[in-house]
């Protein structure tokens, strides 16, 4: 066989298994990007190295999703305060929903003190990037209308957030890590990072 | 759709200008560092965000100004995973679920080829783009990519042994 040939075949077949592979999002990853624009990786792991003997024990970012079936009628409104099992000084991000039907609802502002470094929004089982904005105390998952949500990490497995009820404070096993949120129960989420 | 202007200001028009070429970004990102793709590809995002006033329609396409940033984050990201030991040429080039009669060679031999040969043959022939595009990413001669390629194709000839020619 032509050398040619054999690399031809190989990248036609290694191009159609790759395609079927690929789950970055291009909307999440552009906004995460946005977040930190000027940070990069390189001081962002010392930053996620010096950080996290602190961040488990401390407190301080506070992840928020919402779960939103947008084609069932909503509540009116809603008003939800953050997880407190987890911290002795836990976020107190607001989500709140509007009427409209069509619309996901919108995420409050972040709590006294904290900024928000991350809003995002997508669909069941995007790939979205959590390494630029963490690392800078414990992690909440919190979401409304119940169900599950998975965050899985590429080579270092993954775990499940019930948010059956309110809200269930959850920290990540590893910062710095690609994360992929899997709406299990849901069709779209909404995302927000506040931290200091 | 080629998208030939420039980046836009803002990230929405950003965000349109890399979509035609966000699946390339992907590929190649995937092909020169494994499972480790995906956050080269990030950091490569943030880059071209950056540096975007940088492109210059008259030096290429954004596609090659795009890959040329996958190319380079990439090179990065593989030398802060040796360091770390983190990656290893295992990671890299394997593709999941093929035959494995040519591209378990392949992906052997491939690694042993140099940087700039892999790079340039996952360019021309894995993301399947022309020598001319090839040349823009790479930052060399239409000329350059192509004895680059017959190089390549002759190492991977003697690696590969006398059912290859």
């Amino acid at each position: 066989m032509d050398v040619d040939d054999a690399l031809r075949m190989d990248a036609d077949r290694w191009r159609a298994a790759q395609k079927l592979e690929l789950e970055l999002d291009l909307d999440s990853t552009l906004e995460t990007v946005l977040a930190a624009p000027h940070r990069s990786r390189r001081r962002g792991l010392a930053v996620v190295a010096a950080a996290a003997a602190v961040v488990v024990a401390s407190g301080g970012v506070a992840l928020v999703a919402n779960r939103v079936d947008t084609r069932a009628p909503r509540p009116a409104a809603t008003k939800v305060s953050a997880p407190t099992t987890h911290s002795t000084t836990p976020p107190t991000p607001v989500v709140s929903s509007s009427s409209a039907p069509a619309r996901l609802p919108t995420l409050g502002p972040p709590p006294p003190g904290q900024q928000t470094l991350l809003r995002s929004s997508g669909h069941d089982n995007q790939t979205w990037n959590i390494k630029r904005a963490t690392g800078r105390g414990e992690i909440y998952v919190a979401c409304l209308g119940g169900g599950m949500i998975k965050f899985e990490m590429p080579g270092h497995g993954g775990f499940d957030v019930d948010c059956t009820g309110i809200a269930t404070g959850a920290s990540l096993p590893s910062l710095g890590r690609t994360v992929r949120i899997r709406q299990v129960t849901g069709q779209h989420w909404q995302i927000a990072v506040f931290g200091r | 759709v080629a998208v030939t202007g420039a980046p836009g200001a803002d990230s929405a028009e950003f965000a349109a200008w890399v979509r035609p070429y966000w699946t390339d970004m992907q590929l190649l990102a995937r092909r020169l560092c494994g499972p480790a793709g995906e956050d080269a590809v990030q950091e490569a995002m943030a880059a071209a965000w950056r540096k975007r006033e940088q492109f210059d329609p008259g030096r290429g396409t954004p596609r090659s100004w795009l890959l040329a940033v996958v190319a380079d984050q990439a090179h990065k990201q593989r030398r802060r995973l040796r360091a770390t030991a983190q990656i290893t040429d295992e990671d890299v080039g394997a593709a999941p679920g093929t035959e494995p009669d040519v591209s378990i060679d392949l992906s052997l031999v491939l690694r042993q080829l140099t940087e700039r040969q892999r790079l340039v043959v996952s360019l021309f022939y894995y993301l399947d783009i022309s020598v001319a595009e090839t040349a823009q990413v790479v930052g060399c001669s239409v000329g350059t990519v192509k004895s680059t390629l017959s190089d390549a194709r002759r190492r991977l000839r003697v690696l590969l042994g006398e059912e290859y020619r």
